[in-house]
This record gives C-alpha cells, structure tokens and sequence, in this order.
C-alpha cells in the first residue's frame, strides 16, 4: 500500500510509480485550465479590438514573396 | 442492465445541447462580421497571444475521434503509454518549448503553409507537389474522423443501428456523420480561423471539465458493491488494470504482445518532431500567433500542462478494461475482435449508464470536439488546396473575396468526399493506426523544411530526392503487406520499422543529393528574423 492505493507487489515499481505520475498529470491539468480559461479570455478581449483597429492587407494571403535579394545573395 | 437508449436522453439533456450550440453559434455569427481580410480568415489575422492560443490549441487536439482513439487505447495498453510519454516529453520540451527549434523560424516566414515555405526556400514547382503530396495524405487521414465519431456517439447513447425515414432503412451512423460534418461546415464557413480559435477556446474547457465529471462519475460506479465512494472505485479501477494486463499495463517496454515496444515509441517521437514542420494544422495554428516567441512558449505550457487531459480520457478506457476485462461479453453480436476495442468504452459507458445534466454536457463536448478538429483540419487543408494547388497556377492572385469563397466550396467538397468514404468504410485496423499511416507520407516534407530552415546546402533535387522516397517507400510497405496477406504471410518488420528508416533514408538523400547540386541556394538567415520579430513586438 503506497498512499491510499493497494499495488500488485509481482510488477514491482512500475506501477506505483505510473499511478502517482497519473495523478500529478491530472491534479497539475485542472488547475493550468482555470488558468489557462483566464487569460484566454484577456487575450480573447485583446483579439476582438485588435481586429477592429488593424487594417486588413490585401497581400497577405498566401502567396510566395519573394526572398529580399540582399539576403538571399548573402550566402 | 439495459443499454442506454436514443429515446431515454432527458429532455433537460437536449435543452443543454441546444442551449451549447447557440452559444457557440452566436459567437461564430459574431466573428464572422469581424472578419476583413484572407489573413482574418485564415490566420486570425495573426493577432492570437499565448494563452487564447494554447487554450485553442489544447482544444482543437481534443477531437471526437481522438477521444475514441484513446479510449481505444486505454482499453488495449491500460496507463502505458504514461512511461513513453514521460521520456518523450523532456526532449520534445526542451527542443520546442525552450529552443522553439523550427517552430519559431516558421512563424518568422509569415507563411501561411509549409509549401508557401518551400516555394520560397526551393521553387514554386516544388511547393505545388508537396501542396498535393500533403493535402491527399491529409484528407486520407481526415475521412475517419466522421464515420469514426458517429460509430462512437452510437454506441455510446445505444442508438439502433438502423433508422426508418422515406420508406428505407438508413443506417444510423449516417445520420449522425451528417450531423458531424454540418456543423462544422457551418463553423468554418462563418468566419473561418477566428471562429475557429475562439470556439475551441471555449471547447477545450468545455471538454476538460465533461470528461473529469464523467471520470470521477465512472470511478465512484465502479466500487464493488459493498463499499462506495472514489478511493475504493480507484482502488477497484487501479487492480482491474493490473489484472488485465499484468506489467504491459503499466511497462510499454514490457516483453508482451499487449505492450507497445521501443520501436514504437522512436517512430511516434520522429514523427511527432518532422510534423510540427509538415503537418498543415499545426503550421496554421503556428502562423496565427502574434509572434515567434508565443509559439514556443505555448508549446512548452501545453505540452507540462496539457498531458493529463488525454490521461483522464484513457483513464475511461482503463475503467471499462478493469469492470469488463479483455474479452468481448457473449451478449455483443455482431462486432468483430478487432472493432471490440473501440466499442467497449461506450458499451461500457452504456451499460453503466450516465446521469441527466451530465449526459446533456457529454453530448455537446462530444459534439464540439468534433466541430473543433473537424474545422481545425479541414480548413486547414482547404488553405493549402487553394494556397498551394490552385493559386500557384493563375495569371493574378484571386481577389480576398474570391479567395475567401474558394476556401469554402472547397470546404464544401472535403465535406462531401468525409461522407461518401463513411458510406464505404469498415474498420479494419485501430484508429491511431490508421492516423499515423496516413501521418507517414506527410512527414517526408517535414525533412526538406527542416533542412531548408538550418543547412544553407539545402537544394530543390535533394528536396525531390526526400520527398520521392518518403512517399514511394511507406506506400511500397502497404502494397506487399497487402499481397502477402492473402497468402496468409507477412514482411519481417513492422509498419513502424518501415517509417522510422524512411525518414532516414529521406534525409541521407536529401543531403548527399544537394551536396551534388550545383544549384544556387536561396537560404536566409531565419534565426535574424525570429530575433528582429520578438524585438518587434516585445
């Protein structure tokens, strides 16, 4: 018995130690998501005004651009 | 005890669904008046900050299929996959989280796919094969995720497995792939990649807080009968698990058919690696954030963090293995050995049966899991298809409305092409297998990014040498698998052998070709731009 969990003592460690490392994994999740949900809300507020504010440029949409000459002849 | 069933959903369920739906609804309506520009649509207009971005990106890897896969796999290998993971995570930290190691270089491009990248790094030829090489393999791998999902939810709410409508008999699953591909054809189409990023926002939490309710429910039901409450159901869990499975329930490297094996794990890790340069919705994603740096440090955060939520849904599939064991019960007709492993968990969750309100909230993660990969991926080969197949063979750029409306009939179509595959699939081999079949032939790009990014050296004919090999071997693999089955023989490695070694051999030949090469290289130096950015917009 490690805790409050009883092991199968014939698998030796391994098993002990993927249940704690469950546990921690798990306790360690729940709470970065009450964090996460948090500032994902403060970022959220940024990208909404953001997006109203920034003028939308029409050549950002996926085509090639040209590598600057100058670095391109660098090497 | 009977099954679940379609009509014993509370009414108080479907009223949390629809209630669920016309949040998220309402939100993508909303960010579809903010959207302007292509890069609105595609990218977010690569305004996404670090947490907004993990909290999505945490969510859009959380997929109705994915669920099913590792419950999948918590019911075939138990909590092992936890040692592999253990060893994997710190190197992958370090490289990604810490170094952003290719990641951050990519964001830098302001590249919208990898083969936008390859066009400027090698030639414009190039980006249209890897664009078609990509988006077939993509596709491929995205035809499950629909028939996969709906063969799930009906087992999971003990639908029949056929319906009465116009006088014919429709299977059910069907009806519920129509279902999953509507919605997120009416989420992508409202305001692309924004609605994207802020409905699997919401998702992911969504998700997350379900599926701990539904654990912690499962683990109360499955005390024995003369206690109750979570220890002993853990305890009841913990020693079902190492019952059933003895040390390859806790050991992947255990010497057991059950366990997952060393070569397993070190093809898992070189694709995980190669695909964060090639695979087109982790790139996207990438290139919607604000700036090199947030790449790198929302991959370190979710990558700590972000582990326990797929433990918790494995932890299902352990729950059904322990209260059921590896058997298929004599009561199940009509599946398979090989299908039983993805049925268990909802037969079980079924058979165990789950409370109002709880099954209101499962229903709509459920749903909104598959909204959230669906979209993810869909349009993000969608962009590609445009970006890379189409766009490259016009005279003038398409103008954004144009653009914008390319991207959703060719939503459109994927859409169509998911449920035409669903209406002939039958599964024959586990779901992760399938996905990382069809992941194999995207990796081999991952190669000629990489190169392209770090070695100056780097020349399109070695670039085609890489991508030649990374496609002809794996699908060589498939053929003679497949025509010696039928004399009931099989090759001396395995699938994941085959991959490992041809992302070798891809890379080897990569080099020694562009060293041949007399081709001017069109290298620049992204480490600069990733520093001059970061400065930028410190």
């Amino acid at each position: 018995m490690i805790g409050f969990i009883e092991f199968d003592p014939s698998l030796g460690y391994w098993s002990p130690f993927t249940f704690w490392t469950v546990v921690i994994s798990v306790v360690l999740t729940l709470g970065f998501t009450v964090v996460v949900f948090i500032g994902g809300i403060v970022d959220l507020r940024y990208l909404l005004k953001s997006m109203d504010e920034e003028a939308p440029d029409a050549s950002d949409d996926g085509r090639a651009v040209a590598v600057p000459p100058a670095e391109a002849d660098r090497h | 005890m009977p099954l679940a069933s379609i009509s014993s959903i509370h009414p108080l369920d479907w009223m949390i669904l629809g209630v669920g739906f016309g949040f998220f609804l309402a939100w993508a309506i909303y960010l579809n008046t903010k959207t302007r520009s292509v890069a609105d649509y595609l990218v977010s207009g690569r305004k996404v900050r670090m947490w907004l971005g993990m909290g999505a990106g945490i969510g859009g890897e959380i997929g109705l299929i994915s669920i099913a896969a590792m419950c999948e796999q918590g019911y075939r290998n138990g909590f092992s996959f936890v040692i592999g993971n253990l060893i994997s995570t710190p190197i992958m930290l370090v490289l990604f989280g810490v170094y952003g190691f290719g990641i951050e270089r990519f964001r830098a491009t302001r590249c919208m796919s990898v083969p936008q990248y390859v066009e400027m790094r090698f030639t414009s030829k190039l980006r249209i094969l890897i664009g078609i090489i990509n988006c077939i393999a993509g596709v491929l791998q995205m035809c499950i995720f629909p028939i996969g999902g709906a063969i799930f939810v009906r087992r999971l709410i003990g639908a029949p497995d056929t319906f009465m409508t116009l006088g014919m008999n429709i299977p059910t699953d069907w009806g519920l792939m129509l279902i999953l591909l509507i919605c997120p054809l009416i989420f992508t189409t409202l305001g692309g990649y924004t609605t994207l990023i802020v409905t699997n926002f919401f998702q992911g939490i969504l998700v997350m807080a379900t599926m701990t309710w539904l654990f912690v429910h499962v683990v109360i039901q499955s005390a024995p009968e003369a206690t109750s409450g979570f220890v002993p159901g853990l305890q009841a869990m913990w020693s079902g698990l190492e019952q059933n499975l003895k040390l390859a329930g806790v050991n992947p490297f255990a010497n057991s058919p059950d366990a997952y094996g060393i070569q397993f794990f070190l093809f898992l890790n070189v694709m995980t690696i190669l695909l964060q340069f090639s695979y087109g919705p982790y790139l996207q994603q990438y290139a919607s954030m604000d700036k090199p740096r947030t790449v790198s440090r929302s991959y370190l955060l979710g990558a700590i963090f972000g582990f326990g939520r797929s433990l918790i849904i494995f932890g299902l599939g352990v729950a059904a293995l322990a209260a059921m064991g590896k058997a298929m019960p004599d009561t199940v007709i009509g599946v398979s050995a090989t299908e039983w492993t993805s049925y268990a968990t909802p037969y079980f969750l079924a058979k165990l049966g789950i409370p109002v309100v709880l099954m209101g909230f499962l229903l709509l993660a459920l749903l909104f899991a598959d909204v959230a990969v669906t979209d993810k991926y869909i349009l993000s080969w969608s962009t590609s298809i445009v970006n890379d197949c189409i766009q490259p063979f016009r005279k003038s750029p398409l103008e954004p409305k144009a653009h914008i409306r390319a991207v959703r009939i060719t939503v459109l179509a994927i859409c169509i092409v998911l449920f035409l595959f669903g209406l002939i699939y039958k599964p024959g081999m586990t779901i992760w297998s399938f996905m990382w079949l069809t992941a194999n032939l995207i990796g081999g790009s991952g190669i000629v990014v990489l190169l392209g990014m770090y070695w100056r050296g780097a020349k399109t004919p070695g670039a085609y040498a890489c991508i030649a090999i990374c496609v002809i071997a794996p699908l060589a693999d498939i053929a003679t698998r497949q025509v010696l089955a039928r004399s009931g023989q099989t090759l001396p490695w395995t699938p994941e052998q085959t991959g490992l070694y041809t992302y070798l051999a891809g890379a080897v030949a990569m080099i020694v070709v562009s060293l041949l090469s007399g081709e001017k290289s069109k290298y620049w130096d992204l480490g600069a731009v990733v520093r001059e950015q970061n400065r930028a917009t410190a």
